[in-house]
């Protein structure tokens, strides 16, 4: 059985479903990201997890224990949880180690044994210098671990973070980035950790869950979300995409809006007439000179932009325009005319 | 949300229950009374009222002394104003002292301090008198002109203040735009400054318009003794009337044309504040336009300090001096001064000594009251979402907007009879001051703790919650502790005025049970002056030490 069981988790405000019919299991030790744009309910999602907020419907199992559904309903501090807020929530009026002892206190750990444990997570974090500090003196990333610390003091099951990272700069978000992973590492504790930045959720993750308007759009590894998303909108939210509409006519497929014609991919086979092509911009191969192969089509670029790393490049095709990106020097100025090579396409 | 409230559902239903009773009930009783006549409901009590000329009389008197009390705070306190933040009058510091000082003073003692200045053997009256050799006196204090003076130059102090705060945010670009097209400085000022600082103009007039129509001691010192009366005294004398039938419930009725007036008040005060959002407030303290005297600098600051001085200081000047005379009358020359008075009302006069004593336990009984209570349902109103939270809100904003005369009465009313299970009143005991003042000034406490309140994210609960802390744990941990500047504040706030309570207390007192207020009012009806001088000199320093330590406390809280 899974660690964490989340069953047709639902919350509905009025008539809106904030959140629809969420069902995830996950396993002890897994780094799971929330990810959708504002007002998905990923956080809705957080904190019906959390206590915070009622759930309509649902089941939620952690361990052998229940935590919500078939009548029970674990209070917020019954629940042994860790969360880090997005706005930090470290108390102004305690002192860092006296936030971090809160936990331990409440449980009423003794005196000689909150001492090591604070020690031990202050250390953790990198906080050493700083016990004695209030809050008002510490930077925003200080404030951070201290709340990370603070959920962690009480070795929760479970992590809970709510967009930790979106207040902070952003070099200090790739350096708390890697700490974060790095403590988990160590640590071994299942975090689930809600965001709106693809980057983060890519990076960390060891699974994504996807959401749009309350409902989970795909569940899979980084890799599986980048290449092979599964409807339109995963593929639009993860990474950047052309999308082509094409027409099936028998076993090829007419993109839209241009004479170009293509094989049907192997892996299609919904017997779709209308349908969706994705191509992402640094799989798109941009060649100099036209060679009369089938998947080399034509084109002239008509806008470039010079990032660094890689070049930019809009191919007008016909009617179309593509994004294509190349990190090879081929460095092409505007109207010159190339030829591009399609890969296979992932096709709604 | 909702859960979060659960394990506190018992504190809530203590607060809900005091505040039935507290407010509720009063409210409803007085209403239900002024439609009972002789135990029956009618409308026998608003159709004498109506119909009898005494009454439209003192309708009419109140109205007339609060509207052109109004206008003249309204003069003096904008220009006052002006002058201070808009020209390069000297002293400013100086002036701003002189100004607020009439804000210390409760407007009773300044109504007595006139008295002793300007009634008909007042000092004033006689120093006119010995200079010219007149036998009639210059100007008596006496009667509707006096009382309009006294709230004149009790309420100027709220004009300015009000009105200060609009100069100083005013972003001064506007004015500088206005100059630009071509307008000169005192054009500047009328077309652009005095428009845009109108909404707060208008929301100072109803505030000192509602303040002086609930004024009691002022018309009661001042019109009792040339029968002239205002809707506050009529009531007073009415319920001190055992000879008119039904007089409490003609005087519900009468208080029902305050309330009126009131709301009318509130509503309107709601209305300006909200249509004030053009204003200009924009908190940059940039370069404010300054008028320049010229050659009339140092003539203006004279005249307008020794304006002050003459209206704020001198009152205090007069009680002080008879406070150290041998007795009333006598000149204050260096023979005739004593701290005999003192002696006599500390450790002789027992009505002194008791009043001082039970102002201060009232004062600090109501302030922790309302502060407790006020904790519970300010956090019910901005911390939780459940339906009818406004409702609570508009009714605990209720009380201190009604005249503590409304209070008084309703007070009487609904708690004349002996309570319930117990079989006692709290009828003519200390108990039905501290009722009354609870009433009224739970609304500061709800006001200032909820804008303590709000200003708490609630990420800092949930992550106590989250931590382990149940709803108690996270109040007495993370809630009270960050909100203890508000509700230290909020606790003075209704500890000084409350040492100094007149409107409510007057009506309340028994024998045994007077506070200060009334002590010093006593006193000055029996005519013994000197005593009620010494009093109100305890009364003012009393004041002053809340204000010092009450600032301290903040200064050493957020510093």
């Amino acid at each position: 059985m899974s660690f964490i069981t989340i069953n047709e988790l639902t919350k509905q405000f009025n008539v809106v479903y904030a959140v629809k019919d969420f069902s995830l299991k996950i396993e002890k030790g897994e780094f799971i990201s929330f990810l959708g744009p504002s007002g998905c309910g990923k956080t809705t999602t957080l904190r019906m997890i959390a206590g915070f907020i009622e759930p309509t419907e649902g089941k939620i199992q952690i361990g052998d224990e229940l935590i919500y559904g078939q009548g029970v309903n674990l209070q917020p501090e019954e629940r042994n949880l860790g969360m880090v807020f997005q706005s930090y929530a470290v108390w102004p009026h305690m002192t860092v180690f006296e936030n971090i002892a809160y936990p331990l206190k409440i449980k009423k750990v003794n005196k000689k044994k909150i001492k090591d444990k604070v020690s031990q997570v202050v250390e953790m974090v990198n906080l050493q210098d700083h016990v004695k500090k209030y809050p008002n003196q510490l930077s925003g990333g200080q404030q951070q671990r201290v709340a990370l610390a603070r959920a962690l003091v009480m070795e929760p099951s479970l992590l809970l973070l709510d967009e930790p990272l979106s207040n902070l700069d952003a070099k200090l978000r790739d350096k708390m980035r890697a700490e974060i992973k790095n403590l988990q590492t160590r640590t071994g504790v299942t975090i689930i950790y809600v965001t709106h930045d693809q980057v983060e959720a890519l990076s960390m993750s060891d699974r994504i869950v996807v959401m749009n308007q309350g409902v989970i759009q795909q569940i899979g590894s980084p890799e599986e979300m980048y290449n092979s998303p599964t409807n339109e909108f995963v593929a639009d939210f993860i990474g950047r995409t052309n999308f082509l509409k094409g027409r099936r006519d028998g076993s090829s497929i007419l993109l839209e809006g241009t004479s170009v014609v293509i094989p049907l991919p192997a892996s299609e086979n919904s017997g779709k007439r209308d349908v969706t092509l994705c191509y992402r911009p640094e799989s798109i191969k941009l060649v100099k000179r036209h060679n009369n192969d089938a998947n080399h089509i034509q084109g002239q670029i008509v806008e470039r932009t010079y990032l660094g790393n890689v070049i930019e490049y809009v191919v007008q095709v016909d009617d179309v325009q593509l994004k294509v990106e190349t990190a090879d020097k081929l460095n092409l100025p505007l109207q010159t005319n190339v030829a591009i090579e399609l890969p296979e396409p992932v096709i709604f | 949300m909702k859960r979060l409230i659960k394990s506190g559902n018992w504190i809530y239903a203590i607060a809900f229950l005091a505040l039935a009773i507290l407010i509720i009930y009063p409210m409803i009783i007085i209403v239900y009374r002024s439609f009972t006549s002789e135990n029956e409901l009618s409308l026998q009590n608003y159709i004498t009222v109506l119909t009898d000329a005494s009454m439209y009389e003192v309708l009419w008197n109140s109205l007339f002394v609060s509207i052109i009390s109004t206008i003249f705070s309204l003069i003096i306190g904008v220009a006052l104003s002006w002058f201070v933040s808009r020209t390069d009058i000297k002293g400013k510091r100086w002036l701003t002292l002189g100004i607020m000082i009439p804000f210390l003073i409760p407007s009773f003692i300044s109504a007595i301090s006139w008295r002793q200045l300007l009634s008909p053997v007042g000092y004033l009256n006689k120093i006119y008198m010995e200079l010219t050799g007149a036998t009639e006196p210059f100007v008596s204090i006496y009667g509707p002109w006096g009382i309009i003076f006294v709230m004149t130059v009790s309420s100027f102090s709220l004009v300015f203040m009000i009105t200060h705060t609009a100069f100083q945010n005013m972003d001064s670009s506007y004015e500088e735009a206005a100059q630009i097209s071509g307008a000169s400085r005192l054009r500047v000022m009328k077309d652009v400054t005095i428009p845009l600082i109108k909404p707060s103009i208008l929301s100072s007039a109803v505030l000192v318009f509602v303040s002086n129509i609930s004024n009691f001691g002022v018309p009661s010192i001042l019109g009792f003794h040339e029968s002239y009366f205002v809707l506050t005294t009529k009531i007073y004398q009415l319920l001190n009337d055992y000879t008119i039938r039904d007089s409490f419930s003609i005087a519900a009725s009468l208080s029902m044309v305050l309330v009126l007036i009131a709301v009318i008040g509130i509503w309107l005060q709601y209305y300006l504040t909200n249509k004030k959002s053009y204003a200009v407030v924009t908190g940059k303290s940039s370069q404010k336009m300054i008028v320049n005297l010229g050659k009339y600098r140092v003539v203006i600051t004279t005249l307008i300090g020794g304006l002050l001085f003459m209206i704020s200081v001198a009152p205090v000047l007069a009680i002080l001096a008879t406070s150290l005379t041998k007795a009333y009358g006598l000149p204050p020359t260096l023979d005739n001064l004593t701290l005999e008075n003192y002696r006599y009302i500390l450790f002789e006069m027992p009505m002194a000594k008791r009043s001082l004593v039970n102002s201060l336990i009232l004062a600090f009984g109501a302030a922790t009251i309302a502060v407790g209570i006020g904790i519970v349902l300010a956090y019910f109103i901005t911390k939780t979402n459940v339906k009818g939270r406004q409702a609570i809100s508009f009714i605990v904003s209720l009380p201190y907007a009604l005249p503590g005369t409304v209070i008084g009465l309703a007070i009487i009313l609904a708690w004349i009879k002996p309570l319930p299970i117990f079989e006692v009143s709290i009828y003519n005991t200390l108990w039905i001051i501290l009722v009354a003042y609870v009433m009224y000034y739970i609304t500061l406490a709800v006001q200032t703790i909820s804008s303590s309140l709000i200003q708490v994210h609630g990420s800092l609960e949930e992550a106590a919650r989250i931590s382990g802390a149940s709803w108690l744990q996270n109040m007495r941990d993370i809630v009270l502790p960050l909100i203890k500047p508000g509700v230290i504040s909020g606790w003075f706030l209704i500890f000084i005025p409350a040492l100094s309570e007149l409107t409510i207390s007057i009506l309340l007192w028994s024998s045994g049970n007077e506070t200060i207020a009334v002590a010093v009012y006593n006193l000055q009806e029996q005519g013994n002056m000197t005593s009620a001088s010494a009093l109100s000199m305890v009364m003012i320093f009393l004041i002053i030490a809340g204000h010092q330590l009450s600032n301290w406390l903040s200064r050493r809280m957020n510093g």
